[in-house]
């Protein structure tokens, strides 16, 4: 079982910028995702989260494929119930004798494409910030030291939980129960059960241990006038990133709102056109970026 | 000469991402019937993850194991656990039942056997290792010292012919630790193939006749204990202490080095006379 979601340190475009301005981004990003009930726009945001996985966050996809096989079933199980439940025209496959909705079909895959670029905006924004740097980043925007703090810690802290299952699945196995890794969805199913108490009670145990050790080490014993031994500030990267976000909304709201209904009409090779455009602003930053480095080290 | 049991063929492990780590790196091993070895070593060398290569836990990135001459890769898990138990560092991480009972019953369920022969032998084990009284108790009102003795019961009652243990005597006081160390060294005796994983040195010391020393993902010693240990400075080195008595015996220049406290005596009497 691989583990997922984990932060993991490198020194990427993405991994540099402040996680105030990744959450903005991942935000404006998802929001036009969701407005534009497009699945060719659908499909080429999926892609385009994936190149910004692989080039500007040095993600390589060996790293995410089990997330995107996990997806992949929820895809498939909302496009058959789409494709089962909505209205005609309907179309018939070889193998199933049943009348298959052709605009239910489109609909479920665009959800779940949907699905699946959420779900990978979250692993860009989880495998590149470290969780110290969000506590640090909600702290600057008013939260209080102690829930940011609780917020980055519990982020820390699913990664361990989640080596603690590997572990135990592996205990189990060791015992000659079902594996967490291998057979089908029910022997898997009937592992995670037996884990799940075994789990459970060892993530309270430590809980409370490191509630306990809080404590000692005076946690919250200094509520203002904090200093941190690191610190996180926009650099001009963020400011621009920031804007090309907020712009890309905007577009975004401004497509959904007048023109997407001709639009649709107008065929593949617009929205193609559109795509492009939509993306230029951020391709456009990450080369001003490269350039600025290049300069600064020559 | 007994039969090789295990035997680790030019085996590498490279943890996947985020981790990437290369925990091993060409480890060749063989384990005989019967014989009991230690493995030692800093923290991060290898030793856990050898150990779960070997019970078939972790497969290795290249190389093959070998379990009773037959590729691991030709066992199911089912069949592995048969032959090979091990018990984990943590006994919170393989407490699954509601009651000590259940929990020691948890594996032989599993391997399918009867309920007659599940209850007696269940009780065998629970009586051996003085829990039959524990046996209606939740695992997690038990203390640490009871919890591992409880996993251990439950590998027992499976009745491998490995036994891996790793780091049994953590958190166990002095007796706790040596009625672990007896209790594996009977089933030595009995035949089982014991491979513990430890930093008590002075226990292996005195208990162990084979040890294998890992660092940094290489086996850097492997034969017996006394020779191992006899490179003091090799084990300095590589960042573990040798047993105090061994030390001693070492800068007193006693030759064969001590390995217990009554080896020492002897080899002193024998000068002093």
């Amino acid at each position: 079982m691989r583990l997922l979601y984990q932060y993991s340190a490198g020194k990427s475009f993405f991994h540099k910028l402040d996680p105030r301005t990744k959450v903005l981004f991942i935000l404006c990003f998802l929001i036009v995702v969701l407005v534009i009930p497009d699945i060719r726009f659908t499909f080429a945001s999926l892609i385009f989260v994936l190149l910004m996985l692989w080039l500007a966050a040095g993600i390589s996809p060996k790293e995410y494929w089990p997330f995107l096989a996990l997806l992949a079933p929820i895809m498939i199980a909302i496009t058959i119930v789409q494709a089962l439940s909505r209205g005609p025209p309907y179309y018939t496959l070889p193998i199933i004798p049943l009348g298959l909705s052709a605009p239910g079909t489109m609909f479920g895959l665009t959800i779940g494409l949907r699905l699946v670029t959420m779900g990978m905006s979250y692993l860009m924004f989880a495998m590149t910030t470290d969780p110290f740097d969000i506590s640090l980043a909600l702290n600057r925007t008013g939260v209080s030291f102690k829930y940011s703090y609780f917020i980055g810690f519990a982020l820390r802290f699913f990664p361990l939980i989640q080596e603690t299952l590997v572990t135990i699945g592996q205990a189990v196995r060791a015992r000659g129960g079902a594996s967490l890794d291998s057979g089908n969805l029910i022997m898997r199913l009937k592992a995670l059960i037996s884990c799940t108490p075994c789990l459970a009670l060892s993530t309270i145990r430590r809980s409370q241990n490191i509630a306990l050790a809080m404590e000692l080490r005076g946690f919250s014993a200094l509520e203002s006038g904090r200093t941190f031994i690191r610190e996180i500030k926009f650099k001009p990267v963020d400011y621009l990133v920031s804007i090309a976000s907020l712009v890309y909304m905007s577009i975004g709201f401004f497509l959904w709102i007048t023109v997407f209904e001709g639009l649709r009409q107008l065929g593949s090779a617009f929205i193609l056109i559109l795509v492009i455009g939509m993306i230029a602003p951020f391709v456009l930053i990450a080369y001003i970026y490269m350039k600025v480095k290049a300069k600064k080290r020559g | 000469m007994t039969s090789v049991v295990i035997k680790v063929d030019d085996v590498t492990l490279v943890y996947p991402p985020p981790i990437r780590v290369t925990a091993l790196k060409n480890i060749n091993l063989q384990i005989r019937k019967g014989e009991f070895v230690a493995l030692i070593g800093p923290n991060g060398s290898g030793k856990t993850t050898l150990a779960k290569c070997i019970a078939n836990l972790l497969k290795p990135t290249s190389g093959t194991i070998y379990l009773k001459e037959k590729p691991m890769t030709k066992y199911r898990s089912i069949e592995t656990c048969k032959i090979v138990a091990y018990v984990f560092q943590n006994p919170d991480h393989q407490l699954f039942k509601d009651n000590v009972f259940d929990d020691v019953a948890f594996g032989l369920r599993n391997l399918r056997k009867p309920e007659e022969f599940v209850e007696r032998k269940v009780k065998e084990v629970l009586e051996r290792l003085d829990l039959w009284d524990k046996k209606g108790v939740h695992p997690f009102r038990l203390s640490k010292g009871e919890r591992q003795k409880v996993v251990v019961a439950a590998s027992l009652a499976m009745e491998p012919e490995v036994l891996i243990v790793d780091e049994p005597t953590t958190g166990q006081d002095r007796r706790g630790a040596i009625e672990m160390m007896n209790l594996l060294t009977e089933l030595n005796s009995k035949g089982t193939t014991i491979l513990v994983i430890t930093h008590a040195l002075h226990l292996v010391g005195i208990y162990v006749r084979r040890t294998v020393l890992l660092n940094q993902g290489l086996i850097v010693k492997d034969g017996p204990t006394r020779e191992v240990f006899g490179d003091i400075n090799f084990l300095r080195d590589v960042h573990m202490n040798p047993p105090q008595i061994t030390e001693f015996s070492f800068r007193l220049g006693l030759d064969p080095i001590s390995l217990t406290v009554q080896e020492a005596r002897e080899s002193i009497e024998r000068i002093v006379k």
